[in-house]
């Protein structure tokens, strides 16, 4: 701060002497200051305490102006006396104000932001104030200690002074260089009389200490303001003039005094004469002389190596001895190779069961370069000679994957298998070995307007009886394929199944709710057999003292139809709470069984036709009921759920076996003419062969493609067929043996289709002729087709 | 009480694996330094039977090794240098960035390096092992000697390559080893037998292959550098074998003579030169090469054979009498010829394959080191020329472009010139590792083959006779028919079965006759019936054959040679006709066929049902193949054909 100062003023008063302004006593000042090194940072803060009190205002600027005139005396004890000045300043303000006023053509007042230069103008201008002196000089007396020696209040020989000239002045300082020579203090040798004291003590006098008779020497005129003027225009020497506040006089620089100034304000050596470029002395020179200053003998120690040395160099070529140290190490070679199999010995491979990496696939004639043509891709030439063949690409990359194959991939041991697909097709018989069976279409029954859900062949295999969803039920000669009756009913037809007895000409129909037996007579049946069946149910049976439980009763009502009901050929019908699905005779033909899949604990019923009588043979159902079917030999009843099979002895009343089928959701069951197996279709596309006693696994025949609606098996030959919502009937040769180990021989004969699709259904049901190898199929298709 | 319940996880599958971040965590390595060490000693993930049981009930899919395996790699003394190796990188590091560079100086004069002499042993218990293992060695450093220097490769690596690699294919030349070589698109496939084991490599073409952005050299490196190891010393036992010292020595140079020159053009050229220099014998070799095998042992080899013929890479078939003879004359196949390469060719190849068969070989002094006679020596052989060549100096030399001799190694026999002649059109260069059995053979294959077995002449030229291959396209004609013109050949079709139809009609009454007659006359003599049935015979024979009629020519034949016995009752001479047995129509026994094979298939066990889909997706595509190649086949050879007869047909009036 305060260099930056310093230069701030040197430019001020540099802009002073050019500009020729009256102000040479703030010049000289700065000087002074500069000047004295151990002043300049007091000084500076000096300053600043004016800075900040700048910023106060204006008047405690001017106030301040006094205080810095004093600087050059009293600065050192300015901190302490601050408090004092400041009601010094009060008192002074008035005064100040007046001069202020004086001063104003004097000064130039729009330089007064320039605190430093103005106030010290105004301090020297001869402005006055003696109160402020007086005080001053008192306060400063207190304080004043050894240092004001040191201090330079610059009085000149008022008398002297005043009256020479400045070249006076400059040849009395030519005329003491001696002096200055000896004497290194930078006290100035003051040629006023007044001695070593503060101007300003002489500020309220007109004179300027004493001469040497003791008169008073008067301070020299200064002119007024427009004298200054005048002196500026006349004088030429003007700016070079300054005013020695300590004679009071003015002085007129020398060049030489200038030429220190200038160069003080390019920061340069302050003495003219000073050489920058004298030629360099060497003083600490490197070269050594040819006699030595001193002539003493070198000491011994310097040519004997030092203890410390000889140990150290002791322990080296000890441990370069010992080969700890090597200098001349070879480099090893990083690949050496020799007889690395040389003993034979086998050692064991470190890698447990090693799978060796598959090698690289060779090429075949398609990657030649020049291939046969027909591996090119059409239109392609080969390149005609080898030169052409450009390089691979992607060599690098192959390597490369290779590499990642080899450390990456995870390796397994795979068997390869090197035989054929035909291999492993299995040796069956040809299937003309096995006949009969049905291949061709042989009749198509048309006549039905729906779907046929269920088709029944009477026992003698002369008739078939249909039931469809457009609510008929319709008679069929099968020898001609000609429809021989047709029974309107109330409702669609879920199911019919002639009754087995040879004696009885009865069909047993579902209709919803009700099962109706019916005597479907036509002109080619047997009389005597109709008579019969007609004479049978013309009364109901005496029941006797029975009665019926009442769990039956709920279930059941068996009732003689109406009169135009028994036109019709209804025999008998009865009722149940909810509707069947299903009826399905004994084979001795008394007995029959219904199927009510939503009756819960009385979804299965028996019933005799004889008695009218029927039965809950359950207690406690598990599971939707799918179907049931009887024992072809013995009093056994298969009860079918959707993932079970319960074989109940109706005799003893209790269940043999619960089977769990292989399959997901059964839809029909087939029970072998032997008894010792049955069949059991899935709607999950499985067909799985059982045996009674379910030693083995079952028998797992996946034939088809969708679910299996319904399976049959002949009553006489090997045969069983079985019919999915794909349209395929497929028929299969199963020979059961009587030796009980050995497997059943099942192959499948022939694929049957014909039947078109409705709705996603297709065949719906399907029997075996009694004693002929012909399949019925009833399809959605609104047909019944015969298959010979 | 009972037994100790058993634990999930404890035993079996479940203790046989470890996740590969759990080996990680084992060994203590980086992921990158355990596989590093995988490469090295050759531990590879494995692929469990079971997978979710080998994961401890975790069914995502992980890198799984065998337990033993990392256990194994416990107490690799490798381990310890790759952490020598990483500390060696810290400090080297922390020196360059403090600016030590005296340290770092120091530390480079000596890095640590680890040698895998120990691992090689460890992985390859006896010299076979390795040999047979020798593919992707081989193949590796082919490669990088043949790749251009980088930041990444070092110099010393790609010297030593291209030293293992010349110095095995100076071993194959010296045991005259190469069996088979093919030239792809990908590159040179050598294939050779090493003590009785067979190794194939692949050089690349003749350029400097490059490395694409998404190949990490660094593993590469790795597996580099175990397979110098490998190769080395594999090289080593091979010399000794043959008692010649190893590192080898050219005659006439000296030894170290290579080493100091070791600018990058002279080792490029040294490489082909050093293979045509054969190599120094430390002795004089006293035994023949007779001396292997005793050739009457051999005979009793073949009876054995016969008997196991079917079984598939039987050693007994390797070394049976033929195939020795057959070697033997592979072997020598180019001795006393004289081969002149010209500069335009594969030198490194040719010399290679060349010298392996026994044949001298020499290029213009200019184009590379090594040449040992010039082209003006008259008893060059051939000349091997790969650009046309508008005059042919010397008469007393074939003129060849190269495949001549890749083909005539693989065919082990040399093979007429003619058909390689420059500028001429290149017979189809033949895959060797195509195997015979194969469902398709080329036309090209076929004679090669009858060329083998003696049935066609040697010399004669391939375009010459095409009889051969005329019988085969009458077979394929009416298939290739059905393809361009199926509508036409619908229609075709339609036209015969009305025809049969009539034939079937007019054959009908006649038979209807004959029985009568033969019922009315029973009782004549032999030799009328004989002469009178022997138009009969005729017809029926067309009948039958017009059946499965293909041809619309044929048809028509038929047709009036039927016409002819129709007019055979008119004569009403006594005679007794052979009855003709009811045949059933071929599309129906074929659908029956199909059906019973379609009900035969069902019943094929679960178990085997898949592998079945597979395989009979396998079989279908491969017919599908053959059937596709022989169609492609025979158009184009139409189409040849055709261009060739248009050619004519426009050259004639221009004459």
């Amino acid at each position: 701060m305060s260099e930056k100062r310093k230069r701030e003023e040197i430019s001020d008063s540099q802009k002073d002497i050019l500009s020729g302004d009256g102000e040479k006593v703030n010049y000289m000042v700065n000087i002074n200051t500069d000047d004295d090194g151990d002043s300049s940072n007091s000084e500076g803060s000096d300053i600043d305490d004016d800075d900040i009190e700048d910023v106060s205002g204006d008047e405690a600027e001017e106030s301040d102006d006094g205080e810095v005139d004093s600087l050059d005396g009293d600065y050192t004890f300015d901190d302490n006396e601050e408090e004092g000045e400041d009601d010094d300043e009060e008192e002074e303000k008035d005064d100040n104000e007046e001069r202020e006023d004086d001063n104003d053509d004097k000064n130039e007042t729009e330089n007064k932001t320039k605190v430093k230069v103005d106030a010290k103008g105004d301090g020297d201008s001869g402005i006055d104030d003696p109160s402020q002196e007086k005080l001053k000089i008192s306060k400063s007396k207190k304080n004043l200690s050894g240092k004001l020696s040191g201090l330079r209040l610059q009085t000149t020989k008022a008398d002297n002074v005043a009256s020479k000239q400045e070249n006076q002045n400059s040849s009395q300082d030519l005329g003491k260089p001696d002096e200055y020579a000896e004497d290194s203090s930078d006290e100035e040798d003051l040629r006023n009389t007044i001695g070593n004291v503060p101007v300003k003590w002489y500020d309220e006098y007109p004179h300027l200490g004493y001469d040497l008779e003791g008169k008073q020497i008067i301070k020299p005129k200064r002119g007024d303001t427009l004298d200054n003027f005048l002196n500026r225009l006349e004088n030429p020497d003007f700016d070079r003039t300054v005013f020695d506040k300590q004679t009071g006089q003015d002085v007129r620089l020398s060049d030489e005094d200038l030429a220190t100034v200038k160069s003080l304000m390019t920061n340069r050596v302050p003495s003219a004469d000073y050489d920058y470029y004298a030629p360099w002395v060497d003083h600490f020179t490197h070269e050594v002389m040819e006699m030595p200053l001193t002539g003493r003998t070198e000491s011994k120690k310097s040519f004997v190596p030092p203890k410390y040395e000889a140990t150290y160099v002791a322990k080296r070529a000890e441990q370069i001895r010992r080969g700890l140290i090597q200098y001349t190490k070879k480099k090893e070679e990083r690949y050496r190779y020799y007889n690395l199999w040389s003993d034979a010995e086998r050692t064991k491979r470190g890698i447990s069961n090693h799978l060796p990496a598959p090698k690289i696939r060779l090429p075949g004639h398609g990657e030649s370069y020049n291939p046969p043509i027909e591996y090119l891709p059409l239109g392609a030439e080969p390149p005609d000679c080898l030169r052409r063949v450009p390089g691979w690409k992607s060599f690098v990359k192959d390597r490369w994957e290779r590499c990642l194959d080899l450390y990456c991939a995870p390796r397994q041991q795979v068997m390869r298998v090197t035989a054929s697909a035909k291999d492993l097709i299995p040796e069956l018989p040809k299937p003309q070995d096995l006949r009969p069976f049905p291949t061709v279409e042989g009749l198509i029954f048309r006549g039905h307007r729906s779907i046929i859900r269920s088709i029944s062949i009477h026992p003698l295999g002369k008739f078939l009886a249909s039931g469809s969803d457009d609510q008929t039920v319709k008679i069929w000669e099968i020898s001609t394929g000609r429809c021989l009756r047709s029974f309107d009913v109330e409702a669609a037809v879920k199911c019919v199944a002639w009754n087995p007895s040879n004696k009885l000409f009865l069909l047993g129909i579902v209709l919803e709710s009700k099962v109706i037996f019916m005597n479907p007579e036509t002109y080619l049946t047997d009389k005597v057999v109709v008579q019969q069946t007609n004479s049978v149910f013309k009364e109901e049976p005496d029941q006797g003292d029975y009665i019926q439980p009442e769990r039956v009763k709920t279930a059941v009502t068996w009732r003689k139809p109406t009169g135009d009901e028994w036109a019709k050929g209804y025999r008998v019908v009865v009722d149940h709470f909810r509707s069947v699905k299903q009826i399905v005779w004994h084979k001795q033909g008394d007995y029959f069984a219904t199927v009510i899949p939503e009756g819960d604990h009385r979804s299965v019923l028996m019933h005799q036709l004889s008695r009218w009588r029927s039965q809950v043979p359950f207690n406690k159902c598990k599971g939707r009921v799918q179907t049931v079917q009887f024992h072809p030999k013995l009093p056994f009843l298969f009860v079918v759920t959707q993932g079970h099979i319960r074989v109940y002895n109706l005799q003893k009343q209790r269940m043999l076996k619960k089977v769990q089928a292989n399959s997901r959701w059964i839809s029909s069951i087939a029970i072998h003419p032997g008894g010792e197996h049955f069949l059991i279709g899935g709607y999950d596309r499985k067909l799985n062969w059982f045996e009674m006693e379910c030693t083995r696994r079952p028998h797992l025949l996946r034939y088809h493609r969708t679910a299996v609606r319904s399976v049959a098996f002949h009553r006489k030959y090997p045969l069983f067929a079985s019919a999915a919502d794909e349209g395929r009937v497929i028929i299969s040769h199963g020979m059961v043996y009587n030796d009980w180990l050995k497997d059943p021989f099942l192959v499948p004969v022939k694929e049957l289709k014909g039947h078109s699709k409705f709705e996603d259904y297709c065949v719906l049901d399907l029997t075996w002729h009694p004693y002929e190898p012909y399949l019925f199929t009833a399809g959605a298709d609104s047909t019944i087709r015969l298959w010979h | 009480m009972g037994a100790k319940r058993k634990k999930k996880g404890e035993s079996g599958e479940a203790t046989k694996y470890i996740t590969r971040n759990a080996a990680v965590k084992k060994l203590q390595l980086s992921l990158k330094d355990f596989r590093r060490l995988c490469i090295l000693k050759g531990i590879y993930p494995r692929e469990p039977n079971h997978r979710r049981k080998a994961q401890k009930g975790d069914s995502r899919i992980k890198t799984l090794f065998l337990v033993k395996d990392i256990r194994y790699l416990l107490h690799e003394p490798i381990i310890w240098k790759f952490r020598e190796l990483r500390t060696f990188l810290i400090k080297t590091s922390k020196a360059k960035a403090r600016k030590e560079r005296d340290k770092v100086e120091n530390l480079y004069k000596n890095p640590p390096f680890y040698r895998l002499d120990h691992i090689v042993q460890e992985r390859y218990p006896t010299f076979v092992d390795a040999l047979q293992d020798l593919d992707d060695p081989l193949t590796l450093c082919v490669l990088f000697s043949k790749m251009a220097r980088t930041w990444r490769i070092q110099d010393v690596m790609l010297h030593i390559c291209r030293r293992l690699t010349v110095e095995f294919m100076h071993y194959v030349i010296e045991t005259q080893g190469l069996r088979k070589a093919f030239i792809s698109v990908k590159g040179y496939y050598y294939q050779v037998e090493v003590m009785g084991q067979t190794i194939t490599w692949i050089a690349p073409h003749p350029f400097t292959p490059l490395p694409t952005t998404d190949v990490d050299l660094r593993v590469m490196t790795v597996f580099l550098d175990f397979y110098i190891t490998l190769l080395g010393f594999v090289n080593f036992r091979l010399y000794h074998s043959l008692n010649i010292h190893y590192p080898p020595k050219l005659q006439g140079m000296k030894r170290g003579e290579e080493e100091e020159e070791a600018s990058e053009s002279s080792i490029v050229s040294g490489r082909v030169a050093s293979l045509n220099i054969p190599l120094q014998r430390n002795k004089v070799d006293d035994n023949d090469e007779e001396g292997g095998i005793d050739m009457h042992l051999l005979i009793t080899f073949e009876v054995v054979r016969q008997g196991v013929e079917r079984s598939p890479g039987c050693l007994l078939a390797h070394g049976s009498r033929e195939e020795q003879q057959k070697k033997k004359k592979q072997q020598s196949l180019f001795k006393g010829l004289k081969f002149f390469l010209n500069r335009e060719t594969n030198l490194e190849s040719l010399t290679f394959v060349i010298r392996s068969c026994m044949g001298e070989v020499s290029w213009q002094s200019s184009t590379a080191e090594g040449s040992t006679f010039l082209e003006t020596d008259e008893a060059i052989t051939h000349q091997i020329v790969d650009r046309p060549m508008h005059q042919q100096n010397y008469l007393s030399r074939y003129y060849i472009q190269p495949q001549w001799v890749y083909d005539c190694v693989n065919a082990r026999l040399l093979l007429p010139v003619q058909d390689y002649f420059p500028g001429v059109n290149l017979p189809a260069h033949l895959s060797p590792f195509e195997k015979e059995n194969d469902l398709y053979i080329p036309p090209e294959k076929k004679l090669l083959m009858a060329r083998q077995k003696g049935e066609v002449p040697i010399d004669l030229p391939q375009k010459m006779e095409d009889s051969d291959e005329d019988n085969e396209k009458e077979v394929y004609d009416w298939k290739k028919m059905k393809r361009l013109k199926t509508k036409e050949f619908k229609a075709k079709k339609r036209a015969m079965k009305e025809k049969e139809m009539e034939n079937e009609k007019v054959n009908k009454p006649m038979e209807e006759g004959k029985e009568t007659e033969e019922v009315s006359k029973p009782m004549e003599e032999g030799k009328e019936t004989e002469e009178v049935s022997k138009p009969m015979e005729e017809g029926k024979e067309t009948g039958e054959v017009s059946k499965p009629m293909e041809e619309g020519k044929e048809t028509g034949k038929v047709s009036k040679e039927v016409s002819k016995p129709a007019k055979i009752p008119l004569r009403k001479k006594m005679r007794v006709i052979r009855g003709n047995v009811a045949q059933p129509k071929p599309a129906v026994i074929e659908s029956q066929e199909r059906e019973e094979k379609m009900l035969a298939v069902m019943m094929i066990p679960k178990k085997k049902k898949r592998l079945y889909k597979i395989l009979n997706r396998k079989e279908k595509r491969q017919t599908a193949k053959v059937k596709r190649l022989t169609e492609k086949r025979n158009l184009l050879e139409e189409q040849k054909k055709k261009d060739k007869a248009n050619k004519l047909a426009g050259s004639v009036p221009e004459k």
